[in-house]
C-alpha cells in the first residue's frame, strides 16, 4: 500500500514536471530584419506584462536598440524596433526581459531572409560583410529590393513617399493597383483600407458572415469587412452599410486605426497635452472622430496639412496612407 | 343613448377610484438622478489608490458614499438606493486597480434614495506608482533640442541610486541612428533635461534601480518606469 502511494507520488511528480517544462518551452521570441527595422514577435508570456525588448550586437558586445512592449490578452508581443543598417544574421541576438531584469525568452537567430536591404547593398558593396557574399549571393537581396519597388513605375527614389511606399510593401500591407503600379496619388476606398488593416493584423481567420448588404459576397475584400466588423476595428455608416468603394476620410481613418490600435492592445491614450484646437479647422470634426484624431495627432500618426488644417473630412492618398502606416507601425507597435 | 352617457360615466368614475386607492408612489413617475457638476479625479497619495475631489454643495440630510465596480452605473433615478457603499471622503485615497469605475453617490442618508451620482472608470493615470517618467515637448537649445524627463510618484523622493536610460532614435529605416545613454540620479532631483541634434528624434527612456547591463541576457536591474515620445 505504502509502495503504491509512493508511485502514484512519482508519477504526479513527473507529470507536473512535464506540465511546468511545457509551460516554459511555451515562450517563444522571433527577430526578422528588414529594411532598417527588426520585427519581434512572441508567444507565451503573460497577459498585460509589460518586457523589454533589446537587439544587442554579440560581435562587438553592444546595445543596437531596445523598446518597451506589453504582452497582449493572449499572451504575445508584438513590436517593431528601429535598429538602422543591421549586417548579418549572426551578429545580432534578441532579448526579451522582465522589468525585473530577468531573461524570458531569447532568438539568437533574427531571420534575415526576408530582408530587402543587404549588406552590400547599402555599405561599400565590396562584399566585405561578414556574410562574405559573392556578387551573385548578394544580388538577390539586392533584387528582392528592386523587386518590392521598383517593379512600379510610377514610383521613384526621389519621392517623398518612396521611403513610405518601400516599408508598406515590402511589409506586405499594401500591394499594387496593377502590376506595374502603385498609383500613389490616388484616393485610398474603405475597403482598400481595412484590408491593410487586415493584412497588419495577419489575417486571422473570421468566424461570422458579411451583414453588411452593400459588401459584395467573395469580394477581395469581404473578409477584412467581416473581421474589422467583428472586432469593433470598423462601422458601418448607417442602414447596414458599409460603402466599401468611398474613399476614406482622414478621420475615419483615424477612427480605424485607434480601434486597431484597442484591438492590438496598443496604447489608445488620449494625451493630456494632445490638441486639434490649434487647427482652423478643428470644428469639422465629427463629434465621433474628436478622440480618434487626437490621439492620431498625439501619436504623430496625422500631422496638419501645413497651412494649420488638419483637413479631417478630405480624403487620403495611397501615398499618404502609406506614410500614416509606417508611423503607425513604427511609433506603436 | 342615455344607455350609452351612462355606461362611459361609469367606466370613468370606476377609473377614478381605482386611481384613488393606489398608493401615489405608483403614480409618480421617476426622475433621473443628478449628476455632479464639479469634480475631478488624480492618482492618490498612496501607491495603488486613485483620489476623487467632489466640489459639488452636499444637502443638509445627505451624504456622500461611493461603490467599486467593473461596469459603469448609470440610469440611476431618484427612486434608486445605494447598498454596500463605502462613506466617501473628498480627495481620500481610494485603491483601485486599472479598469474599475469608482461611482461616487449623494444619497439620503435616512433612505439611501440617490441625489446624485458620477460613476469614473479608472485609467492608469489616474492610480498612483511608485514612480512614473513622462517626457515633455522639445524645444530648441542645447545640441539642436532639448526635453525634460521628469520623475514622478509616490517614490521619488530620494532617487540616490538610480539611473535613467535614454535612447534617442533619428531617422527611419536603414538610415536610422540609434544612441543611448546612461544618467546616474541623484537624490531629489527629479527632472533631467536631455539635448539631441535632429528635429523629431523618439526618445525613449527607462527609470531603473541601478546601473543596467544592456548587452547581457539578464539586466540585472528592476526597471521602475518608462516612456516614450515621438
Amino acid at each position: 500500500m505504502h509502495k503504491r502511494m509512493m508511485s502514484l507520488l512519482l508519477v504526479f511528480l513527473l507529470c507536473l514536471s512535464c506540465l511546468t517544462s511545457a509551460l516554459a518551452s511555451s515562450i517563444s521570441v522571433s527577430g526578422t530584419y528588414k529594411s532598417g527595422v527588426v520585427t519581434i514577435s512572441g508567444t507565451g508570456f503573460t497577459s498585460g506584462t509589460s518586457y523589454t525588448v533589446r537587439v544587442v550586437n554579440k560581435t562587438d558586445t553592444s546595445l543596437v536598440a531596445m523598446q518597451q512592449v506589453q504582452a497582449t490578452s493572449g499572451g504575445k508581443i508584438s513590436t517593431t524596433i528601429t535598429t538602422g543598417q543591421l549586417t548579418s544574421s549572426n551578429t545580432y541576438v534578441v532579448y526579451v526581459n522582465t522589468t525585473d531584469g530577468a531573461s524570458v525568452a531569447t532568438d539568437s537567430s533574427i531571420d534575415f531572409t526576408s530582408s530587402s536591404s543587404s549588406s552590400s547593398h547599402h555599405s561599400s558593396g565590396s562584399g566585405s560583410s561578414s556574410g562574405g557574399s559573392s556578387s551573385g549571393g548578394s544580388s538577390s537581396d539586392d533584387d528582392d529590393d528592386s523587386v518590392s519597388v521598383s517593379k512600379f513605375k510610377d514610383i521613384s527614389s526621389t519621392d517623398w513617399y518612396y521611403e513610405a511606399v518601400k516599408y508598406v510593401v515590402d511589409a506586405g500591407l499594401m500591394k499594387g493597383t496593377g502590376s506595374t503600379t502603385f498609383e500613389p496619388n490616388i484616393s485610398m476606398t474603405r475597403a482598400m483600407f481595412v484590408t491593410v488593416l487586415y493584412r497588419l493584423a495577419g489575417e486571422p481567420d473570421v468566424t461570422t458572415s458579411n451583414s453588411f448588404t452593400d459588401v459584395v459576397s467573395d469580394s477581395w475584400y469581404e473578409d477584412a469587412v467581416i473581421w474589422g466588423s467583428e472586432n469593433g476595428v470598423i462601422n458601418g455608416i448607417g442602414d447596414n452599410q458599409f460603402d466599401p468603394d468611398t474613399a476614406v476620410t482622414r478621420e475615419q481613418m483615424a477612427s480605424f486605426m485607434y480601434r486597431y490600435a484597442a484591438y492590438e492592445d496598443l496604447d489608445t491614450e488620449v494625451g493630456d497635452d494632445a490638441g486639434i484646437s490649434g487647427f482652423d479647422d478643428s470644428d469639422s470634426t465629427s463629434d465621433w472622430a474628436v478622440d480618434s484624431l487626437l490621439w492620431s495627432v498625439d501619436n504623430g500618426l496625422i500631422k496638419g496639412m501645413g497651412n494649420s488644417t488638419l483637413a479631417p473630412q478630405d480624403t487620403a492618398t495611397r501615398a499618404q496612407v502609406a506614410t500614416i502606416l509606417m508611423r503607425f507601425i513604427e511609433n506603436l507597435m | 343613448m342615455t344607455k350609452k352617457i351612462r355606461k362611459g360615466f361609469a367606466c370613468v368614475l370606476s377609473l377614478c377610484m381605482v386611481m384613488a386607492l393606489l398608493p401615489f408612489s405608483a403614480l409618480a413617475i421617476d426622475e433621473d438622478a443628478g449628476t455632479f457638476s464639479d469634480y475631478s479625479i488624480a492618482a492618490g497619495s498612496i501607491t495603488g489608490t486613485t483620489a476623487i475631489t467632489i466640489n459639488d454643495t452636499v444637502g443638509e440630510d445627505d451624504s456622500l458614499v461611493y461603490t467599486i465596480g467593473s461596469a459603469e452605473v448609470t440610469g440611476l433615478t431618484t427612486d434608486s438606493t445605494v447598498s454596500d457603499y463605502s462613506a466617501f471622503t473628498s480627495g481620500g485615497n481610494i485603491a483601485v486597480t486599472e479598469g474599475q469605475y469608482v461611482t461616487v453617490y449623494e444619497i439620503i442618508t435616512a433612505t439611501e434614495a440617490v441625489v446624485k451620482y458620477v460613476s469614473l472608470e479608472i485609467t492608469a493615470d489616474n492610480i498612483a506608482s511608485d514612480y512614473t517618467l513622462s517626457i515633455g515637448t522639445a524645444s530648441t537649445g542645447g545640441a539642436g533640442y532639448t526635453r525634460d524627463i521628469t520623475i514622478g510618484g509616490t517614490k521619488s523622493d530620494n532617487l540616490a541610486g538610480d539611473y535613467l536610460v535614454v535612447q534617442f532614435t533619428s531617422g527611419s529605416g536603414t538610415s536610422a541612428k540609434v544612441s543611448v545613454v546612461i544618467i546616474e540620479l541623484t537624490g531629489s532631483d527629479k527632472t533631467v533635461t536631455v539635448s539631441y541634434q535632429t528635429s523629431g528624434t523618439a526618445i525613449a527612456t527607462w527609470l531603473t534601480n541601478g546601473i543596467p547591463d544592456l548587452t547581457a541576457s539578464t539586466l540585472d536591474v528592476e526597471e521602475y518606469a518608462t516612456a516614450t515620445a515621438n
